[in-house]
């Protein structure tokens, strides 16, 4: 008697065993497996072509060149060359389509929003910033009264952003010297 | 059409090493590329680094913010972000990083005492050489890819943590959309289409670097013949990470 309850618990388990072993070849993506390295290169090849599908969203300051010549031009001889377009105006993802065709507003910071936009880089109450002169940066009321400008006055109102420093006549000699 | 065997062995053992993964991507023609890639991409013909100086950050966050919209990172999960150190002149160490720096910073931290040195710290995946992440994944979700990104499976990831726990550096999350594993990919998709990636490539101070080391062209092979010296985040731990901080300190965990 007890021989045949053991043979039944074989059966059984060897039943689950094949089962299992049937659906792990089913299941098993067909590119699984070592591609160079059990310990870091065990993986399904085409999940590089799942990363690969992911749509870019920054098309980079080139990409701005053909139909915003002006600011474009202006910002690339200026000291805001390094500033990328999409920092301020968001992704041109949800600019242009993939052919270059307008699909939606881009961002424009206006006033109060613009003025945190400056001070992200340009606060020099941030002692990091003060310490290595890596970027100019000023005190945000004490610039404007230091500059004998009104209070209620944004960045935007002397500064051109894409080229801060046209137009501000202290540095008008500077650049004369440099031939901007 | 006749093809004789010799040229039809070519092809097959071709088409097996080279794989369907490594094909050309197709991207925008009006972007322009940074990158140098050829047509029919050969991971073996690359290696990339991203080196960070730290003396040129400014911590004004554009690089978070250009990574959350890149990848739509839901709020509080970061995959990069930027930490704010204060050392003060008796020694002590403060630390923090609001919001990830995705606002930027823009107040100071209090601190009572007079201050000797501070800095930001910008950090992401370190894309190490022998990534612990890789090592303890039971569903074979995370893997090194032969040009050396460690990548995310999100087909295969059943969300167990596990490396999220074993990432020394917590740069894994788990995503609470996808409830999959995820981290910073240093932008594959971006790589292998040509471009930088997307905090590079927003950075204004040029504090990030990204390049191949076999492109004797590029920023990071000059700066690494220039003998400059670079330093990894806790190199005692044996993950040998390829990125790599310029004027580290050593305060910085």
């Amino acid at each position: 008697m007890k021989s045949k309850y053991l043979i039944r618990v074989i059966l059984i388990l060897a039943i689950i065993i094949i089962i299992g072993g049937i659906a792990k070849f089913i299941f098993t993506p067909k590119d699984f497996g070592n591609h160079g390295s059990l310990f870091y290169k065990f993986y399904r090849l085409s999940a590089i072509d799942d990363e690969l599908k992911r749509p870019i969203k920054h098309f980079t300051n080139s990409s701005c060149i053909k139909c915003h010549p002006n600011e474009s031009k202006m910002q690339s001889f200026s000291v805001h060359k390094s500033v990328s377009c999409e920092f301020c105006h968001g992704a041109a993802a949800s600019h242009i389509d993939e052919n270059g065709k307008y699909i939606g507003k881009a961002i424009v910071v206006k006033k109060k929003d613009l003025i945190n936009q400056c001070l992200r880089c340009h606060n020099g109450i941030i002692p990091a910033r003060r310490i290595r002169n890596v970027v100019k940066t000023i005190l945000y009321p004490d610039h404007l009264k230091n500059m004998k400008v009104s209070l209620s006055h944004t960045c935007d109102q002397c500064h051109i952003v894409h080229a801060p420093l046209k137009n501000i006549k202290h540095v008008k000699k500077f650049f004369e010297k440099e031939g901007f | 059409m006749s093809i004789d065997r010799r040229e039809f062995l070519k092809f097959l053992s071709q088409a097996a090493s080279v794989g369907a993964a490594y094909m050309v991507i197709p991207m925008p023609s009006f972007i322009k590329k940074q990158l140098k890639t050829e047509k029919n991409y050969n991971p073996a013909n690359h290696e990339y680094v991203f080196i960070i100086d730290i003396n040129k950050c400014i911590g004004c966050g554009s690089c978070c913010v250009a990574d959350k919209r890149e990848y739509n990172v839901p709020d509080g999960y970061y995959r990069t972000w930027v930490e704010r150190y204060i050392i003060t002149e008796d020694g002590e160490v403060f630390i923090d990083s609001p919001n990830g720096a995705v606002d930027g910073y823009n107040e100071p931290r209090k601190v009572n005492k007079p201050i000797r040195d501070s800095f930001f710290v910008p950090k992401l995946c370190n894309m190490c050489k022998e990534p612990a992440c890789v090592q303890v994944c039971p569903a074979g979700a995370t893997f090194k890819t032969d040009d050396g990104f460690v990548l995310i499976d999100y087909k295969r990831c059943v969300g167990c943590m596990y490396c999220i726990q074993a990432c020394p550096y917590g740069s894994r999350f788990l995503n609470p959309k996808t409830h999959t594993a995820d981290k910073c990919t240093w932008c594959y998709h971006r790589v292998r289409r040509g471009l930088l990636p997307a905090c590079v490539n927003a950075c204004p101070t040029k504090a990030r670097k990204f390049g191949d080391l076999k492109d004797k062209n590029s920023d990071v092979y000059k700066i690494v013949k220039s003998g400059a010296p670079l330093f990894m985040l806790k190199p005692d731990m044996g993950t040998y990470p390829r990125l790599r901080y310029k004027n580290l300190r050593q305060e910085v965990v």
